[in-house]
């Protein structure tokens, strides 16, 4: 494996993609607003809101929900429900890589199809995993570093919000931690993946978006609306990072299966 | 001399049936600047796809530089450079960029990388617009970067498509200069499509022609001309009217037919052998006393015989 070449090549992805307005604001301003930006506001409000105006609804919910934390049978139902919706927040924090990889690896892949620069990257001597790799790697490393500072962030601001609720940092837990290391990385990957197969079957980095969209959002949407249950369970985590895990692998091998260069160059 | 290319029955059938190469068998020297030529879709885009590994023979084999095309990819597209007649360039980066990344991803160090980006801008005068976006270039310097790209890494061949199709007539002799002192001075084997026909008859040692998937004609120009049977003919001028010493000259060994032009201040002789029969031809005429103000030869242009090999396969085509 030529890992130095590789690295060459995601380093000139980067240099190509974040020339791109449209990639720059998607991988920088977005990822802040949606996933730090929003739920922390939800937060701050949450907590500032007097008691009584909670919502009935929510306390029933509350009173349904299994234990989150070790003391939550002691905590006020204020405590309990900025905790839930700080689980909430984390929805989002889940919705940031499957944007950007889907949005970073279709400009990356298909791009040099549009662009006209797939055979020289074809003349490159790279193997078609070699290429494969880098152009997954060109998405993947932004999609982790991302997800981790903006973890970061979001817990920071999670904890200032529910100390004083608390009495003490309710972020990171063991929970947030499997999610923000492996969960959450390995969604992101799904949707590069995903991507990377679709690209092999479009002409334009617009369809491989909107094909990618309309294959993703629906799936994604399934997927969380039951993730505020996985959320509040380690052990659902753990399985449903190992099935991310097994999807990744899997979907990466077929694309290098179907990964047809010939096709690539000929098509128009 | 070793051979730098060699096809064995090569052929490419695109699906569902499209036979884009028909049994391509030939061999080129190290060193050589071949020349291939053929109508619009014959099949030369399709040969260098082949020969650079973009695309994979339905049947036959192949060896460049030694390496076998089905085995040996990586291995074959280190040792060659292709300049395509799609720009093949990164629009948003810079030049330097375009360059440095292809540099090193042939192995070149940073500072290697840098010398012969110096080096190669200078030579081809793009050196002061090195670090804007290539998106920002004319289509002669896209053509300029696209070449410099190609020879970076200092490949033992290079395959040129249309090399000097956007650029300007200094650029063109520029590019032709280094052509040639590539392939006499570094041994290095040039593959060189193209439509321009006078340039390709000025530069090449060989010349293939593609018609329809299948090489119609091999060899160099003089080859060619003689396999068409379009000797050279030899041109007199005197100063004097020269129509008397027609039948003279009609009479002389080796020659086949005398023409006078209208002046009759030039006469025009085809001949068995020009090498062979021109002395005789001139020691005739200073005999007689003739003033003569110049002898050349006339050498049938290569667009005349490509236009006769084209003609001869059509005609064949439609025997069949």
């Amino acid at each position: 494996m030529q890992y130095k070449l590789i690295w060459e090549l995601i380093k000139k992805d980067w240099a190509e993609a974040y020339k791109s307005r449209q990639v720059l604001l998607m991988t920088t301003v977005a990822p802040f607003l949606l996933g730090v930006g929003l739920p922390a506001f939800i937060l701050i409000i949450m907590g500032s809101v007097p008691l009584d105006s909670l919502d009935n609804d929510l306390k029933i919910f509350l009173q349904l929900l299994p234990a989150v934390t070790p003391d939550w049978n002691f905590l006020s139902e204020r405590a309990k429900g900025l905790i839930l919706f700080s689980i909430f927040g984390q929805l989002f924090l889940l919705l940031i890589p499957v944007m950007i990889g889907s949005y970073v690896s279709a400009d990356t892949i298909i791009g040099e199809k549009e662009r006209q620069t797939i055979e020289g990257l074809f003349l490159l001597p790279l193997t078609d995993l070699e290429i494969l790799i880098a152009k997954v790697g060109v998405s993947f490393i932004p999609i982790i570093g991302l997800t981790w500072l903006m973890s970061l962030l979001y817990a920071g601001i999670v904890d200032l919000v529910l100390i004083t609720h608390l009495d003490r940092i309710l972020l990171p837990d063991i929970r947030f931690i499997l999610l923000v290391l492996f969960f959450t990385p390995l969604l992101g990957l799904a949707s590069i993946t995903v991507t990377v197969l679709v690209s092999s079957r479009v002409s334009t980095v617009r369809d491989a978006q909107q094909i990618t969209g309309i294959l993703l959002i629906p799936a994604m949407l399934l997927v969380i609306g039951q993730m505020i249950i996985i959320l509040i369970n380690t052990w659902l985590i753990i399985i449903g990072t190992i099935i991310l895990l097994v999807f990744d692998l899997l979907t990466l091998k077929i694309s290098l299966t179907f990964f047809n260069r010939e096709k690539l160059v000929t098509s128009t | 001399m070793p051979l730098a290319i060699e096809t064995i029955h090569l052929t490419k059938i695109y699906l569902p049936n499209i036979l884009a190469l028909n049994d391509l068998s030939l061999g080129i020297k190290e060193g050589t600047i071949f020349g291939l030529l053929g109508p619009n879709g014959a099949g030369k885009t399709t040969t260098i796809r082949l020969l650079t590994t973009l695309i994979s023979p339905t049947t036959g084999q192949a060896v460049v530089n030694g390496f076998r095309l089905d085995s040996e990819q990586i291995k074959v597209r280190r040792t060659v450079g292709v300049q395509t007649d799609s720009p093949n360039l990164y629009l948003r980066l810079s030049a330097k960029q375009n360059l440095l990344f292809s540099a090193k991803m042939y192995g070149l160090t940073h500072e290697e990388a840098v010398k012969r980006i110096k080096e190669l801008t200078r030579q081809f005068k793009l050196e002061d617009r090195l670090e804007n976006a290539v998106g920002s270039y004319s289509r002669g310097m896209k053509q300029k970067l696209g070449i410099i790209k190609a020879i970076i890494h200092e490949p033992s061949i290079l395959f040129l498509d249309e090399p000097t199709a956007s650029l300007d007539p200094i650029a063109q002799r520029e590019v032709r200069t280094m052509i040639i002192q590539l392939a006499k001075e570094y041994n290095k084997t040039i593959i060189m499509a193209s439509h321009n026909l006078p340039e390709v008859e000025k530069i090449t040692d060989q010349i293939g022609v593609i018609s329809s998937g299948r090489l119609i004609a091999l060899g160099s120009p003089i080859e060619l001309r003689s396999m068409l049977g379009q000797e050279d003919k030899l041109v007199i001028q005197s100063s004097i009217d020269l129509s008397p010493f027609k039948e003279v000259l009609t009479v002389l060994n080796g020659v086949k037919n005398v023409l006078l032009t209208p002046d009759s201040s030039k006469i025009i002789l085809e001949l068995n052998d020009y090498y062979e029969n021109t002395p005789s031809i001139v020691e005739e005429l200073v005999k007689h006393n003739v003033p003569i103000l110049s002898v050349m030869q006339q050498k049938e242009s290569l667009e005349s015989i490509y236009a006769e090999i084209m003609s001869i396969n059509g005609e064949k085509n439609n025997a069949v």
